[in-house]
């Protein structure tokens, strides 16, 4: 009996590895197949073959997104190209050092371009990332939360523990959970903030080269205003099919979800359908 | 809106055509079942004055069949015009009849009036023959209505334009035109007034037909003021009905066709054709001159910054001021930027209407560099006509020099009007290639923990439980026990805590009497209050007696405190029997109300 349990497990294992390895050969011979293409000029080629890897890789890549977002670059199309160089940007991705300075210098590249495309065109822009977005894009960060989580507690616990000293450690215990307490209440607060305006209104990029944003869910509404693709939206609202969006200058409309890229939701294959199985 | 028929007309009209009907059986075919009547409200009227024309229709048959209209006949050969829609009304009604042996008919009878507002607009006595249609039958009213129009016919005939007002009075109400010119080049402004002179106070003017600009680029002036004239002996006031700046587009006579004002319901008056002469640009134009430039223009050119780097936009903004058809002005061709990449502007145009049209036109370009060191944004050269001067005239902008921080070798772009896309040569060099590792490498992201609501709850968490702490220690203070009753627990405490270490030795004997010794020496103190501390044995037990403890109690008490010293300190062993009889004796003294129970009430010594 033992050896039939042993035998079915040994079974079970060799599958389960045999199918592990051939989905990572899969996924690494589709970015192979996508820098060859890259390398010999064919972005269209490439962008299929980096998006048939990212559809079967498991987790997430910053190599990948940086390779499809400079090969949506290199087509002219901005909206992909900078949906998927922040996705490679982002700390999920876990991008190496050299990878986040090349995503952040093409997304800059794709950024400049967009501004002369919107000037051109005169079309609806953001305006560029403030050093507010860069604070609270860390305060968003987990270790601000466990920061402030663990500074009230620790107040909560010398407060309490205090009465067991004497008169002289009992004021210094009560400086201490003052200063924890302020730690809870600052650090809390401002990652609070940031939580709440992420959750409230999460990140989203115009993909198409020009996004008609409505004062209506509807395509028969009247068009408020176009905005220029790769432009960073907020999604403060959604419809049946529909997202209400608002620049961070204040502009509001509605646009079609199947137009924005949401930063925070799985990766979205934008140049084809997926291959059939 | 139509006014309604009054109610008393339809019947005379219902009687009339009953009458007729019965005093004109030739009229009225005798086989057909519709008939009609035809009836004028007013038989004499003046030119341009209106009146109403009342046509009813009678038809019998069966129920939903359809009525004839009535065919009204060439009134514009008549000098008559419909104003507005007709207003119809329809009823219907049914009857039944019976005959001797045969079944009952329905008949139903349906009757369409039609009323039309008619105005002449020349004299002479007119017939309006009006008829129906039934089948192939013309059925005819059994009276022709007939309008004498007496007046005179507006003229029609265009005369060249006055840049004055009238100067004989023409009745108690007309139209005046004036042009402020009678002779202009091909576009140049003209300036267009329509006025109305009244003498008597009329209600409801309104302009029905606008004057014809046909071969006129037409801009809308601001109206003047209504004002005070007088023609001839005759006092009017004069309304201002247009006021148009006019461009005309081709050179010969042109005629403006009259505008025809309503006075109420029941006038229209029509004003008179003006003629102007349109002159055609004198020869010798410059090159590149575009006809639409026709006033008196300057230009200037201006760049938002002129310290840039290579690739950096700036706008530079061309602007055309001056007076004239700003709208349709042609800027010409641009010329070449050496060095710097023009996309197509952005045109904006500031429109000021005063007593000439004109304004401002800009257009806005975004250029970029190609290549650092010393650019130069060449001067533009613009071409119009002066119609005060009648010469042309060139305005030039002033050439901007651009600092630009780069490389002044780089290769430029081709030039094109849109965004290119980007090329590979283009990109190269700007955008970070892509990178190729052996394998993919990847991440593959656990969710944290901490996510947001368990976040909340934890930083909600430490205030929550401090705050019940701090509730529970008020309410604990509050309701709990005081000072005394805490001491005196703490004391029964210790009490049995000694008493039970006294029991554990009771067998053996270790630890039992320093457990009773110090249980019964506490009680003592105890017992006989703060000044009992620290005294002596013999001292403490004279203390008891003067605070009420009987003397057998205090000789037990020094008995037992002696029999301990000799236990713990003497050679003297003592049995189990001996031991159990001691901690019973204790626990008598301890729970005797006269010797050592907590609480007992003092007793003065006798």
């Amino acid at each position: 009996m033992t050896r039939m349990r042993i035998r079915a497990l040994s079974i079970f294992a060799l599958f389960a590895l045999t199918a592990a390895s051939a989905r990572a050969d899969v996924v690494d011979d589709a970015f192979a197949r996508g820098n060859a293409l890259a390398a010999a000029g064919d972005y269209a080629g490439a962008v299929r073959a980096y998006e048939d890897a990212e559809a079967l890789l498991p987790g997430r890549s910053a190599a990948l997104s940086f390779n499809l977002g400079t090969a949506y670059a290199q087509l002219g199309q901005l909206g992909p190209a900078t949906y998927h160089l922040r996705r490679a940007l982002q700390p999920q991705a876990e991008a190496s050092v050299d990878i986040a300075e090349a995503a952040r210098r093409n997304l800059g590249v794709v950024r400049q371009r967009a501004e002369v495309a919107a000037a051109a065109a005169n079309l609806q822009i953001d305006r560029p990332e403030t050093w507010r977005d860069a604070a609270l894009s860390a305060l968003r960060s987990p270790a601000f939360g466990w920061l402030s989580v663990s500074a009230g507690w620790l107040a909560l616990l010398v407060w309490v523990v205090r009465s067991r000293y004497r008169e002289a450690a009992r004021s210094a215990l009560a400086g201490l959970a003052a200063v924890l307490a302020a730690l809870y209440l600052v650090i809390g607060g401002l990652h609070g903030y940031a939580l709440r305006t992420e959750l409230g209104a999460p990140q989203a990029i115009a993909l198409p080269a020009k996004l008609e944003v409505r004062e209506g869910p509807s395509i028969h509404r009247k068009t408020v205003f176009t905005v220029q693709g790769g432009s960073r939206l907020s999604l403060v609202e959604r419809g049946s099919g529909w997202g209400r969006v608002r620049l961070p200058g204040g502009l509001e409309g509605w646009a079609p979800l199947s137009e924005l890229g949401e930063l925070a939701a799985p990766p979205r294959r934008l140049a084809s359908e997926p291959p059939s199985p | 809106m139509r006014r309604a028929l009054p109610r008393r007309r339809l019947l005379q009209l219902a009687g009339a055509a009953g009458l007729g009907l019965c005093l004109s059986p030739r009229t009225a075919h005798a086989d057909t079942k519709s008939r009609v009547v035809a009836e004028i409200d007013r038989d004499r009227v003046e030119v341009g004055e209106a009146f109403e024309l009342t046509v009813q229709v009678d038809s019998e048959g069966e129920r939903g069949s359809e009525v004839p209209e009535p065919v009204l006949p060439d009134l514009a050969a008549l000098g008559l015009q419909v104003v507005g829609m007709p207003a119809t009304y329809r009823s219907t009604s049914s009857s039944f009849s019976f005959g001797t042996g045969r079944g009952s008919t329905m008949t139903t009878r349906t009757t369409l009036t039609s009323v039309y507002t008619l105005v002449a607009s020349k004299p002479g006595r007119f017939e309006l023959p009006v008829h129906i249609m039934e089948g192939k039958t013309k059925v005819t009213p059994p009276r022709i209505p007939a309008v004498e129009v007496t007046g005179q016919a507006a003229p029609t005939e265009p005369i060249p334009a006055a840049a004055d007002g009238p100067t004989e009075p023409q009745g108690d109400i007309f139209l005046w035109t004036r042009l402020d010119k009678p002779t202009v080049f091909v576009g140049e402004q003209l300036t267009y007034t329509l006025e109305i002179y009244e003498r008597l106070p009329f209600l409801q003017i309104q302009l029905r037909q606008l004057p014809g600009f046909q071969d006129f680029w037409s801009e809308e002036l601001p109206q003047g003021q209504m004002r005070q004239a007088v023609v001839g002996n005759t006092a009017y006031r004069v309304h201002p009905g247009l006021r148009r700046a006019l461009f005309p587009q081709r050179a010969g006579t042109l005629t403006l066709s009259p505008a025809e004002v309503g006075i109420g319901m029941r006038r229209r008056i029509t004003g008179r054709p003006v003629t102007v002469e349109v002159k055609p640009l004198p020869a010798g134009a410059p090159a590149g001159f575009s006809p639409n430039n026709v006033g008196v223009y300057s230009i200037r050119a201006q760049a938002d910054r002129t310290n840039i780097k290579v690739g950096e936009p700036f706008t530079l903004t061309i602007a055309i001021q001056g007076t004239g058809n700003i709208r349709v002005i042609d800027p010409g061709s641009w010329p070449e930027m050496p060095g710097l990449r023009r996309y197509e502007p952005k045109i904006e145009t500031d429109v000021t209407t005063g007593a000439q049209l004109g304004g401002e036109r800009r257009y806005a370009f975004l250029v970029i560099p190609e290549r650092g060191g010393q650019l130069t944004v060449p001067p533009h050269t613009f071409h119009y006509f002066d119609p005060a001067t009648a010469s042309y005239q060139t305005a030039t902008s002033a050439p901007i020099e651009l600092t630009v921080a780069g490389d002044p070798n780089a290769a430029p772009t081709p030039t094109t009007d849109a965004p290119p896309p980007p090329t590979a040569a283009e990109e190269e060099g700007i955008l970070a290639p892509i990178v190729e590792p052996a394998t993919l490498p990847r991440a593959t992201p656990s969710p944290s923990w901490l996510t947001p609501s368990r976040w909340g709850w934890g930083m909600a968490g430490a205030p929550v439980l401090l705050a019940l702490g701090t509730a529970a220690t008020a309410l604990w203070r509050r309701f709990g026990p005081d000072e005394s009753s805490r001491v005196a627990a703490a004391r029964a405490a210790k009490q049995r805590e000694l008493l039970a270490q006294a029991e554990r030795g009771l067998a053996s004997g270790e630890g039992f009497y320093p457990a009773l010794a110090q249980l019964l020496q506490a009680a003592a103190v105890e017992r006989a209050g703060p000044e009992g501390e620290g005294l002596p044995r013999h001292t403490l037990l004279a203390l008891l007696a003067r605070k009420g403890v009987s003397s057998a109690d205090c000789d037990r008490l020094r008995d037992l405190l002696d029999r301990c010293d000799a236990a713990r300190f003497g050679a003297r062993g003592e049995s189990a029997s001996e031991r159990e009889a001691a901690l019973r004796t204790a626990r008598e003294l301890l729970a005797s109300p006269t010797a050592l129970k907590p609480g007992s009430s003092a007793r003065t010594p006798s």
